[in-house]
């Protein structure tokens, strides 16, 4: 006897045998090994200072690392094109940084190295136009841990390593690298307006400089180590973050520097216009920050500000201690401030500080809220949107706030942004917002976008590791839509299309039948009522992706749950109905279980065919049609034999114009088979080939999300595969036109479906298509069929713990109602719990409401 | 000496544990041993320099399995596989296990790799994949009618 799985286990567990793991150590020291590149040109290398011992730390800065490329555009016209004019910053970016010798010095038994990233691009305007620091992916927290040495210390090196450099522009168009750069890259760049100033290397830790530049060109140094150094004999800055720009701050008042000690307190200095000279700090002497925390500095419209907290990071009920000075040379007396609610994150920051029309804002991403202060007396700004965000730099008195909806995880660090469902707001004065009705492709996660606001232009830059991008809209921009002329990686991301290889008419010369008249609700109906809450209803769910459909001519939706039973849940009163038919939508009880003999319930994607009023279920080996009418399933005899081998649907619809099925299934070489189904005369036509040739990096794993009878085009999702990119694909959305095959790819975002678990899950309502969890797990978006962009976006519904469910077994229309109803939230490990739970959003508010209240438990 | 406990390598050291046999055995059951351990170990790199980003996806894993995937796919030149190799069964191998492996579609193999060979879940392999439990258990049970018909056994025997 041959036991085929226990040969599978024998020959499974001789390949763990034979292969050694991947190493931890080795995936964490990976971007260390990469090849040194020739240094920037005219800069001088400056020899990384070795430190003494410290007592218990060892920490070591340097840099390596990809630059992702960053491009900048501007132009007109919505359509995306390659770069004519704006063209990208750079194009001969060193694709890495020389790695640092002192890596190989470690002392002997260092073992570990560990690095985090942290790129950006930070733009700012002075009287001569624009400068950008442009940082490459330096290693922003590296730490060797020892082990063996003399005296278990090990020695801290500082990061003078080139790992970005300045470009400078008149007009925020054409850029090129400054002809003459500081010594070493900066951390950062800021500007008074007049002067540019570069804080290189660590100020806090005592080991930086700062540099002054008119032209950004004609860099010299203003503050330096001789200045300060004989205050300090210890950093107060938390080593993780010793290299957080803050310690300069520049702004309408001028500029300053400051430093704590342990020892030496606070040293504050200003900028006189030649150099920086020593401010009088006494006043705020008792400012040090606890628990190594850093003290901050920004500039306002007209005065400085410093600011601490009074607890370590992430803490609630903290206190905000400020204090105000004109010119930077002295400082009055601080005053704290409670926050009611954690800090922000990944530290205590005040990330909105701006001024406008005489007014100083200050504002976090917590629950200290946005706060004005004309200097006397503090007034909470209120007309704001109701979440929280970010508030970007200001220029030329106009603000604008950044809103990530929702704004919070439900994390111990609090107020991490979400990728997408972003708003952004403008106000003249802090006290009228107007949201920008097109949002434009923002930047991604986590990524402080930077708004330059001039007479004519908008420029967003958001530079998130190398994916740096911009986008300018013209003057009035509530009403003028988003240009992105060009990308990073200078791929034409513009919308795309490929002609499709032999296609099979039959989508474009079948016609659909009359349709039966479609179910509404009797007068007295209260569809927006709950149904009774213990009510019969659907035994668990099936985890096999089972989809439910409407069925127009009954007003009910079917489905299948996981014991095989056939249900019906009637929309007008929110009951479900077993239907008890005669025939199952499976051939055996045996389909009812996986692969690991596990129950899962029917599987297959289930559609209802209007002209022929009936629901069809794609199942493992065949189909299978429910006639509600009859309250009969009838198998298909035929199974799939006259489909290609391996046939898995991935999506089915019903398409209104041919009255066929549409379903899709993947070929071994990720391409896919588009095929047809007719329910009457039980046929399949294989359709085409997507894309015809497998010569294109598009397309992989494609899902088929929906159809589109606005656009007369099926909606799917797939990846693109992008070689020479860092992820190596990305998610785009394909409009398919069922007539012609001519397949058209949109500019990325597109949604990323991930149909396992925690279980993104798609459905279909009033036309249009949503995906739940993308761009953000706790909301549902729709594809704007007029934009073509998936912005159409609702809240989901929460589940027992706080946003708790991922996922929905169904996500289905109710026409008569105008709502998506949502079946069966999922949430926990492997969505094996749900609370039998239904819920519907109503399309022209996006109200959720409950259509039948949760169980108490699974 | 340890001197400092890393909130950001402590989570992804965490993951890492947790992931990193199933992306690799994953990806060896795509392309081959030693090309899947280098794919794992390049998806894993990349997930540890993208953590802040990756880490907070929900399906981190997944979403590694398709770097890894698109980069051994995209290697310009790949390494000879393990399904593409001439049949030399290891010694703990059945005599054609291997060459019918080799015929299966690349999901059809991780999904009878993974479930009959390593025994997860459909619904583990579904979370890997991007695709639904149902699909797994498809690719899973046709997988293994072709084994079953390449080495002229039937599902009795």
């Amino acid at each position: 006897m041959t036991d085929v799985r226990r040969l599978l286990r024998e020959f499974c567990e001789g390949l763990d045998t034979s292969q050694e793991p991947v190493d931890l150590d080795d995936v964490l020291a990976e971007k260390l090994g990469e090849p040194p590149v020739r240094p920037l040109a005219d800069r001088t290398p400056v020899r990384p200072r070795l430190w003494p011992a410290w007592a218990t730390a060892v920490f070591a800065f340097t840099a390596v690392l990809l630059f992702g490329g960053v491009v900048w555009l501007l132009g007109a016209g919505r359509d995306i094109a390659p770069a004519a004019d704006g063209g990208p910053i750079s194009t001969e970016a060193p694709s890495t940084t020389e790695v640092p010798s002192q890596v190989a010095g470690l002392p002997d038994g260092a073992w570990s190295l560990q690095a985090a990233y942290d790129g950006w691009l930070r733009p700012v305007a002075f009287e001569g136009g624009f400068a950008a620091i442009r940082r490459l992916d330096p290693l922003s927290e590296f730490f060797a841990e020892t082990s063996g040495d003399t005296d278990g210390l090990a020695d801290m090196f500082t990061g003078d390593v080139s790992v970005g450099d300045i470009w400078v522009s008149s007009d925020g168009v054409d850029w090129e690298a400054a002809p003459a750069q500081p010594p070493t890259a900066p951390w950062s760049l800021t500007s008074d307006g007049e002067t540019l100033f570069a804080e290189i290397g660590n100020v806090f830790a005592g080991t930086g400089e700062i540099w002054a530049s008119s032209t950004g060109s004609d860099w010299r140094p203003v503050l330096t180590g001789d200045d300060y150094g004989h205050l300090f004999a210890s950093s107060l800055v938390s080593h993780r973050w010793t290299m957080i720009p803050g310690a300069v701050a520049a702004g309408p008042p001028g500029a300053v520097v400051f430093g704590t000690d342990l020892e030496g307190g606070v040293a504050g200095w200003f900028y006189d216009g030649d150099r920086f000279e020593p401010a009088d700090v006494e006043a705020i002497s008792t400012l040090l920050p606890s628990d190594l925390d850093e003290i901050h500095v920004a500039a306002l419209g007209d005065r400085f500000l410093l600011y601490t907290f009074d607890q370590t990071r992430y803490q609630s009920e903290t206190t905000l201690k400020m204090s105000f000075s004109a010119t930077g040379a002295a400082w009055g007396d601080p005053e704290p401030k409670p926050v009611d609610g954690p800090l922000g994150w990944p530290d205590a920051e005040l990330n909105m500080v701006a001024s406008t029309g005489g007014l100083n804002l200050v504002g976090m991403n917590s629950g200290f809220g946005l706060w004005a202060t004309d200097g006397n007396s503090w007034t909470e700004i209120t007309l704001r949107p109701a979440e929280d965000g970010w508030m970007p730099e200001v220029a030329a008195g106009e603000l604008g706030w950044i809103v990530y909806s929702p704004p919070r995880r439900e994390t111990a660090f609090s107020s991490m942004p979400e990728p997408g469902n972003r708003g952004l707001w403008f106000s003249p004065d802090a006290e009228v917002w107007t949201e920008l009705d097109d949002l434009g492709p923002l930047g991604d996660a986590m990524t402080r976008n930077i708004l330059v606001r001039d007479d004519h232009v908008l420029v967003v830059v958001g530079a998130d590791r190398g994916e740096g991008r911009g986008w300018g809209v013209p003057e009035d921009p509530a009403t003028e839509v988003w240009r992105l002329e060009i990308d990073q990686s200078g791929v034409n991301v513009a919308a795309t299309s490929f002609n499709a290889g032999p296609w099979n008419p039959i989508l474009a010369d079948t016609s659909a039948r009359q349709a039966p008249p479609a179910a509404t609700c009797p007068p007295s109906a209260e569809p927006g009522r709950p149904g009774p809450s213990d009510q019969e209803r659907p035994t668990s769910i099936s985890h096999a992706g089972l989809t439910a459909a409407f069925d127009h001519h009954a007003g009910r939706i079917v489905y299948v749950d996981a014991a095989g039973a056939t249900w019906t849940f009637d929309v007008c009163t929110n009951t479900w109905h077993e239907m008890h038919p005669q025939g199952t939508p499976y051939a055996s009880e045996r389909e009812l279980f996986d692969a690991a003999g596990e129950p899962s319930g029917v599987i297959g994607d289930l559609v209802y065919d209007i002209d022929s009023d009936r629901t069809v279920v794609f199942g493992s080996d065949t189909v299978f049609v429910y006639d509600a009418n009859t309250n009969t399933w009838i198998a298909d005899p035929n199974g799939y034999d006259s489909v290609q081998d391996n046939f898995h649907p991935s999506g089915a619809v019903y398409d209104p114009v041919s009255g066929l099925i549409v379903t899709t299934t993947m070929l071994p070489d990720d391409r896919w088979d588009m095929w047809a189904y007719d329910v009457d005369t039980e046929a399949w036509t294989l359709v085409g080939t997507v894309p015809p040739e497998r010569t294109t990096p598009c397309c992989t794993g494609t899902d088929l999300l929906g159809y589109s009878q606005q656009l007369d085009r099926l909606i799917l999702s797939t990846y693109r595969e992008l070689p020479d990119e860092d992820p190596p694909f990305e998610q785009v959305t394909l409009l398919l036109d069922p007539r012609t095959g001519i397949t058209e790819l949109l500019p990325p975002p597109g949604p990323f479906i991930n149909l396992g678990w925690p279980g993104h899950s798609y459905g279909q309502a009033g036309g249009t298509i949503f995906v739940k969890g993308w761009p953000v797990w706790k909301s549902m978006c729709g594809f704007d069929t007029g934009t073509l962009e998936w912005t159409l976006c609702f809240d989901a519904p929460t589940g027992p713990e706080a946003g708790s469910y991922s996922g929905y077994a169904a996500m289905v229309d109710d026409p008569i109602n105008n709502r998506l109803v949502l079946i069966n939230g999922r949430y926990g490990d492997f969505w094996m719990e749900t609370d039998a739970a239904v819920w519907a959003i109503d399309l022209p508010s996006g109200d959720v409401r409950t259509l039948v209240a949760p169980t108490d438990g699974p | 000496m340890a001197i400092r406990i890393n909130t950001r390598s402590e989570t992804f050291t965490v993951f890492f544990r947790e992931a990193e046999p199933l992306l690799r055995r994953a990806l060896t059951a795509v392309v081959g041993a030693d090309a899947g351990k280098d794919a794992a170990a390049e998806a894993l790199a990349y997930g540890w320099e993208h953590w802040d980003r990756v880490g907070i996806m929900e399906n981190p894993v997944g979403y590694l399995y398709r770097v890894g995937r698109s980069k051994a796919r995209n290697r310009r030149k790949p390494p000879p596989s393990l399904w593409t190799q001439a049949d030399a069964p290891e010694p703990w191998c059945e005599p054609g296990l291997r060459s019918a492996l080799a015929s299966l579609s690349d999901r059809q193999r991780v999904a009878v790799m993974l479930i009959y060979g390593f025994e997860y879940t459909p619904t583990e392999i579904a979370a890997l994949l991007g695709v639904k439990a149902g699909t797994v258990h498809k690719h899973a049970e046709r997988g293994l009618r072709k084994i079953r018909t390449s080495l002229e056994v039937s599902p009795d025997d």
